[in-house]
Order: structure tokens, then C-alpha cells, then sequence
């Protein structure tokens, strides 16, 4: 009985945090894509999970493939204007890469999140959503990516 | 300055609503002829056709929030941009950073599309590291403190209310 125990909790510790349904897992060392500009936005209201798709600037019918998204704890650092922003004190809860149809989701407990956006040519973006199981807004969040700069 | 950003009823079109929402949000617009992903810069009203713009609202704010070389050959990032970007963290980038930046990597990109004959993925590395080497020169030149433009940047608006 102990060692099914002990082998449902290693099943458990062992799973990724937060998987998306709606693109691939991101392996643990691709990371965001740090090109340039770190352009960072709130959500204005609380969502029950978090989806969406990301889109082209300019070419907005057209999704984007290849983007790293990434959802992260303490939301509050990506919006100060000082201190460190490198992500150092922020935990990565789980990743995915879109593929052509541009879309994600993760459905993490209630909370506020990170959600950040990177591409190897494009400026990173993130959105800050809160999560609230109540809240009944299921609109998919749309990103925009535009050039690196 | 951009093209697509008004329908024919006058009105602001999708692209022209996200275009001014950055502005508004983040302090720039910033446009390359031709570039994927780019906004594009609207002709002039004689028909000459502008090939960069860069625009800056004077109430965003920039901070160089930590060093960055992307594109940069890491064996052999000079000590002088070394320098400029470790000194610049956590401060406040002038506008004219903004500005020497981002032209520096429009005519980088020109050169490379010259070289190359496209914007392939090699374009964006070529343009801004070149950019971030031309930004350490004249910032030494010119004496220019503070946060580097072409490292690892935020730009926003403060908005009492947002």
C-alpha cells in the first residue's frame, strides 16, 4: 500500500506543473527569447483559464507559429518599473510553442500569472491575467507580435 | 505615418487601433519598409516613399533593465559596449538613445537586404548588433549616460489610471 503511495506521489511530483492543450510542451531549456524590447500589459479582467492565440502585426488573419509562451508566478515583478526584472525570483509554471493556428492554453489554479510571449525575431511581450474560477469572460486573449526592434 | 491605419469611412482601422494602442501603452512606433512583422511607413503625400519610421512619445519612459547582445558575437563584444550596458542598468534611456538605436538598425537592415537580398532570420541579428555597436560609439562620443537603448529594455507610458 505504501509503495503505491510513494509511487502515485513520484507520478505526481514528477508531471509538469502546467501543460497546455493547444500547442506543443516547450522543452525545460528553451527559454524566453530575450531579442530587445520587454513590452508589458494587464489584462482588464480576470478569465477562468487562460487561452488564446497569437497573431502577426500587420497580417492580423495571420497567426504566428513558433512562439514561445510561457506562464509565470509573481506577476508584480514584470510590472515594476525598477528592480530586477530578469525573471530570477520568478517560477516558470509551464511553457508550450504555437504552432500554425497560433494558439494556447493553460488552465492554472486562481491566481495572477505572467503570461509571456517570445519569438527569436519578434519584441517579447507579456500580459499580466488574473485567474479566477468564478469569473465567466471565456474571451480567447489575442497577442499581437511585432518585429523585434 | 503608418499605412493601413484608417479604413475608408476615416475611421481607424485594426492596424491603426494597435499601432496608437502602443504608442499609448509602451511610448514608440517604430516602422521598416518591407520588413515582416513591421509596421509600414506611409508615403509621404508627394508619393516619396519613407523607408523607417521612429517615433516616440514624450511621456514613456525607458529603463534599461538589464544587459543584452543579441546578435552580438559573445567571444567578442567589445569592452566599451561591456561597459555602456553594465553601467546603464536600471537607469532611464534617453530618447535621442531611442532615436541613434533604432536608425543605426534601419540602415543596418538596408545593408544586410543589400548584401542579402532579403529579411531572412539572419536580418534582425545583423541590424541590431550592429546598431548596439554604433549606439556605444556615439553615446561616448556625445557623452550620453544612462540606460543603454539597445540592451534589454522597458518602455511604458505611466497612466494614473490604467
Amino acid at each position: 500500500m505504501n509503495e503505491i503511495l510513494l509511487a502515485l506521489l513520484l507520478a505526481i511530483s514528477s508531471r509538469p506543473a502546467l501543460t497546455s492543450s493547444e500547442c506543443a510542451v516547450a522543452k525545460s531549456a528553451e527559454h524566453t527569447y530575450w531579442t530587445h524590447m520587454y513590452l508589458v500589459d494587464e489584462y482588464p479582467e480576470p478569465l477562468p483559464f487562460l487561452h488564446g492565440i497569437v497573431k502577426a502585426a500587420g497580417a492580423e488573419d495571420t497567426t504566428l507559429d513558433g512562439v514561445l509562451v510561457e506562464v509565470f508566478d509573481h506577476p508584480e515583478i514584470a510590472l515594476q518599473t525598477h528592480g530586477s526584472q530578469t525573471g530570477k525570483r520568478q517560477k516558470r509554471l509551464g511553457a508550450c510553442i504555437t504552432g500554425k493556428d497560433g494558439r494556447f492554453s493553460f488552465d492554472p489554479k486562481a491566481g495572477k500569472y505572467e503570461l509571456r510571449f517570445s519569438r527569436y525575431d519578434c519584441n517579447v511581450k507579456a500580459v499580466i491575467v488574473e485567474v479566477s474560477k468564478k469569473a465567466h469572460n471565456k474571451t480567447r486573449i489575442e497577442v499581437i507580435l511585432e518585429a523585434a526592434t | 505615418m503608418f499605412k493601413d491605419t484608417f479604413k475608408d469611412n476615416g475611421k481607424l482601422s485594426n492596424n491603426g487601433k494597435r499601432i496608437a494602442f502602443n504608442f499609448n501603452t509602451y511610448g514608440t512606433a517604430i516602422g521598416l519598409a518591407g520588413r515582416p512583422l513591421a509596421d509600414q511607413p506611409a508615403d509621404l503625400a508627394n508619393g516619396t516613399p519613407v523607408y523607417s519610421v521612429i517615433a516616440y512619445n514624450t511621456n514613456a519612459i525607458g529603463i534599461e533593465v538589464d544587459e543584452l547582445y543579441y546578435g552580438v558575437d559573445y567571444e567578442t563584444i567589445p569592452d566599451n559596449v561591456v561597459s555602456a550596458e553594465v553601467s546603464g542598468i536600471q537607469q532611464k534611456i534617453s530618447p535621442v538613445g531611442l532615436f541613434i538605436h533604432e536608425s543605426a538598425e534601419a540602415l543596418a537592415f538596408r545593408a544586410y537586404v543589400n548584401m542579402y537580398g532579403s529579411f531572412d532570420a539572419g536580418a534582425y541579428p545583423y541590424a541590431h548588433s550592429r546598431a548596439i555597436l554604433k549606439e556605444a560609439l556615439i553615446r561616448a562620443d556625445l557623452h550620453i549616460a544612462g540606460g543603454f537603448a539597445g540592451a534589454k529594455v522597458k518602455y511604458s507610458v505611466p497612466h494614473d489610471k490604467r
